[in-house]
Order: C-alpha cells, then structure tokens, then sequence
C-alpha cells in the first residue's frame, strides 16, 4: 500500500507539487489525469527519487516504510518501477547485461543468490514474449535505436523482469500507435496480481479502457481535485477540463 | 613453437626483430610479454622491429607488463614497423604496468601500397605514459586503423600524439581514441592527420571521445587537420563529457546501485574501441581486463556482474 500525504516538491525552486495526498491499496489501479504542466510527471518523479526534484514537505509510505529515504536503487528492490515517459538511451550496455545488473541486484537486497545465466536468459526468453519483443533484444543496447513503440514495450518488459508491487505509467501510450498500445496495455494486464498497485498517467481513454482503472484523480496547479471512478475519465474525454476548474472556482 | 613465435629472433644489440616473410600468413597471433625480472635495471631500453614482407599477415600482442619494484621504473621503447606491400598486420598494444612507472614510447609505421594495419594502443594502468605514433602512408590503397584506449585514475598521466601521413592518392585512415579519467588522472590527446600536396581522394576520419567523470581529473585535446590537397575527404572531432545522468538515473530506476552504473557506463564507452578489434577471442579477453580494471574502484562490489 502506498501513502502520500502533503506531499511538496519543487523543481528548481520553483512549488510544482502543493500538497498531494494519495492513497494506492494493494491490487488497485488509480488513474491520473490533468492538463500539462500539473504536476503529474513531477509526482511519478517524485516517487522514484529523481534527484532533479527537491521534496519541501510530506510523507510517503510503501508498506510502512518511508519510501523518501530510501535511494532509487532502494525503492526499486521494494517493489516500485516506473515506465518513463522518455526512456533513456544508453549506448554500449546490452540489454542483457543491463537487466541481469538489474535483477541480481535485486536479488541481493532480499537476500538470494544471483540467477545463473542460462536461467537468466531463460527468464529473459519468456517475459520478452509478453510485450512480443524478438530474440535480437538480448545484445541491443539499451534503448538504442528503438522506434517508439518498441521503447514503450521494452520498458513493460523490463517492468516484466522486475516484478514490481507498485507500478508508475507515465504516458506509457504516447506516441503510440493502435497496436503498439495494445501490446503494451495487454501486457500490463498479464502482469497484475492480487498484489500489485498502479498509477496510470494518461490524457486519453483508450489506455484506460484496456486498463480498467479502479479510481480516477484530476490534478490541477500541484493539487488533487477531483476523485471519482472510471466514469470521470470518460467525461473528461468528451467534456475537457474546464467543468472541474468552474467546479472548484478556479 | 605454436603459430608465428619462429619468426622472433634478437640481434646482437637485444633488439627484437619479428619478419613475417613474402606471402606468410601467420595464422595463431604472435604474443610478446614483456615483464622485468627482480634484479634486472630499473630502466629500460627497448626496441622492437616488425617487418611484414609482401602480402604477408600477422597478428601481434604486445603486452607491457612491468611490476611494481621498489624504485620506481622507467622504459623508453621504440617500435619500428614496415608493411609491405599488399600486407596485413593486426598489431596490439597493451599497457599494464604500474602507478610508479614511467614510459615513453615511439611507434613508426610505414606502409606500402593496398597494406592494411590495425594498431591498438591500450593504457590499462601505468603511471606516467607517453606514445607517440606515426603512420606514413607511402603506397596508394594503403589503409590504417588507429584505435585508443585509457583508463586512468589516481595521479596517472597519459599522452597520445599521434601523426597520420597521407603521402600519397587513394589512401584511407581511420583514427579512434577514448579516454575514461577518474580521480586526479589527467588525459593529453594530440592527433594530426597530414595530407600531402597531391595526396587526392584521401579518407581520413579522426575521434577522440573523453569522458572525465570527476572535477579533478582532466583532458586536453587537440584533433588537427593539416590538408595541402583538394580532393579530399576528411573529418575529425573531439568531445569531452561526463556520465549521463540521464541514464544513470535511468539505471538506478531499474534497481542498479549507482556505483555500479557508473561502471557500466565507463565500460560501455570503452567498449566502443574495443568493438572494433577484429580477433575475436582477443577481443573478449580485452573486454575482461577493461571490466576488471573499471572495477578496481570497488573491490568489493558483491553483485556485480562485472565482477564476475
């Protein structure tokens, strides 16, 4: 379960997040919607301990545990994976080499021995057939010369590999063609447990009619101001945002 | 005697002299160690001579692998290299010395028309190193690769200035040098590609990429063309950069700690030059005694893939 109360972050001094209070249960997918610049990226960053941003005020708790102490490589061995918005291109580390550091360094934060590489590889073989990504994936460099929708799966792949309790979507379905965005939704799906909790950051319905998310939340000017099920995000699709700024005399 | 040791003799002076006869083509590589035993001088002189007869080929290891004493040592080599023509000589060299060591090395190449010569230049530890490499291009078709490596760190100083001559038409060279600095370790890059009066449809692309990953350390780099022709093609750049963030972050996202991205990084920048060493099987002991040395930092990363 994750926790956040007045919530305050900043990004070169200047208060994006203004008191953000939000919480995940275990298995529920919560969608976040809200025009540029509200703060949504700001939040997801946020959460996984992007040094870009600087916290001001608030709390963030994932099972009890204060998430904003904890380093990004920490957070990511108890469970939070974000898909980026822009994956990040990394020339010269293999994917192969990138994700068996990933996966074994996770393995001895809880303790357990590092996978040896044929059962690597095997694991590796499997998940890539979620996201429907071929078998030149292993020594591509990472990210390196992927189109846009193969960016998009590969970050579902590797959230595939992790296994994470918490996951973030930012903007997983821009720039996404039709099947590309099935893919990517459909593998999500495959990937949810009982246990597993999500924030979808999205500006269109159609992700999240695949999604199915269980809450709705609007943010607007650093705050959430709105919370409703999955009807909200089907009115803001035909109606905008303006409704919920005149709602709230903004 | 396995592949081509038959062709290494010593003249009176000690010099080395490996000749690769007419039409030889050596097949296994031709490895040379070079280490100082306890008792011999702290200083060196050394000399080495490689003689590719026409359409010959070899490969050759050069591994400079002087120990730590307890006085500091010092070598000054000078490798003389002659391709004949049509020949083809892989010839590598790798520097694993010590913090306390000082060399100072001359490369000469001459090559005759359609050779081909790979020269790799690779500092995996010394202390105060200077190479010096010079490659005459004097027969047409000729074509040389000049590949680079360092990694430096503590007060390590290393030196590259390299000279490429297009003396004459239709030649080609390709130059390629990075440099990984940590710590205090400073980095000197200076490479000229000359192309003579006359010298047409010459080819030349010169790189020198370095990536300082503290404040401390520091590069100096100077690419330079110098063209007397006018049918040429020819291109040189150097950057200096420091670990992306970006991919760092990117990196620790996915649960990688971050002193172990940073190795990841360092080693993928170098890799690059070592991507492009033909020999496969030498190409892969390279890359393990790249992860090892980046490692160093961290005795005990635990993990660590690159470890292992």
């Amino acid at each position: 379960m994750l926790e956040i109360r007045n919530l305050h972050a900043s990004v070169n001094g200047k208060e994006i997040l203004k008191g953000i209070n939000l919480t995940i249960k275990d298995g529920e997918v919560h969608a976040l919607m809200g025009q540029n610049g509200a703060g949504k990226s700001t939040l997801s960053n946020v959460l996984v301990g992007n040094p870009a941003y600087e916290i001001t005020e608030g709390t963030v708790l994932l099972n009890g545990k204060d998430l904003l102490a904890m380093k990004p490589e920490e957070r990511a061995h108890e469970g939070v994976f974000m898909s980026f918005q822009h994956p990040v291109e990394i020339p010269g580390v293999s994917m192969v080499n990138f994700m068996r550091a990933a996966v074994n360094a996770k393995r001895k934060y809880h303790g357990e021995e590092p996978l040896s590489a044929s059962d690597f590889l095997k694991l590796m073989r499997e998940k890539r057939k979620i996201v429907e990504l071929d078998n030149k994936l292993a020594n591509r460099s990472v990210n390196e010369g992927f189109s846009g929708g193969e960016k998009k799966r590969n970050e579902i792949f590797q959230m595939a590999m992790l296994e994470p309790t918490f996951a973030i979507l930012d903007e997983t379905d821009s720039g996404l063609d039709v099947d590309a965005l099935r893919i990517v939704a459909e593998g999500f799906n495959k990937l949810r447990t009982p246990q597993t909790s999500a924030m979808v950051i999205t500006h269109y319905q159609r992700l999240l009619d695949y999604l199915k998310p269980d809450i709705v939340h609007v943010l607007l000017n650093g705050k959430i101001v709105k919370t409703a099920g999955p009807e909200l995000a089907q009115e803001i699709e035909t109606r905008g945002f303006d409704w919920i700024k005149e709602e709230i005399g903004l | 005697m396995t592949g081509g040791q038959k062709y290494i003799s010593q003249n009176a002076e000690g010099a080395l002299l490996i000749s690769i006869p007419k039409n030889v083509q050596v097949e296994q590589p031709i490895r040379v160690t070079i280490e100082r035993q306890p008792g011999e001088p702290l200083e060196e002189d050394r000399h080495i001579c490689i003689e590719m007869g026409e359409s010959a080929s070899a490969c050759i290891i050069l591994d400079d692998k002087i120990k730590e004493a307890d006085e500091p040592t010092k070598t000054k080599q000078e490798i003389l290299v002659t391709a004949g023509e049509n020949s083809k000589l892989q010839l590598y060299e790798v520097e694993e010395t010590h913090f306390e060591h000082e060399r100072k090395s001359q490369i000469t190449v001459n090559q005759k028309a359609y050779s081909n010569v790979t020269l790799l230049s690779l500092t995996l530890l010394s202390g105060h190193t200077e190479n010096t490499t010079t490659v005459h291009l004097n027969g047409e078709g000729a074509e040389t690769n000049l590949l680079g490596g360092v990694i430096a760190d503590g007060h390590q100083h290393v030196e590259n200035h390299t000279l490429i001559d297009h003396a004459v038409p239709n030649c080609q060279s390709n130059e390629l040098y990075k440099y990984v600095l940590d710590q205090d370790a400073v980095g000197v890059f200076e490479g000229r590609i000359l192309v003579q009066k006359g010298a047409q449809k010459s080819v030349s692309q010169e790189t020198n990429a370095n990536l300082v990953s503290t404040k401390t350390a520091r590069m100096f780099t100077q690419p330079a063309l110098e063209i007397y022709a006018d049918d040429v093609k020819c291109n040189h750049g150097a950057t200096v950069g420091q670990l992306d963030e970006k991919a760092l972050f990117y990196m620790q996202q996915r649960g990688i700690p971050y002193d172990e991205a940073r190795m990841l990084l360092k080693f993928a920048f170098v890799g690059e030059v070592l991507d492009q060493i033909p020999l496969e099987a030498f190409r892969e002991r390279l890359r393990h005694l790249v992860e090892k040395r980046i490692c160093g930092e961290l005795p005990s990363c635990g993990a660590c893939k690159l470890c292992k």
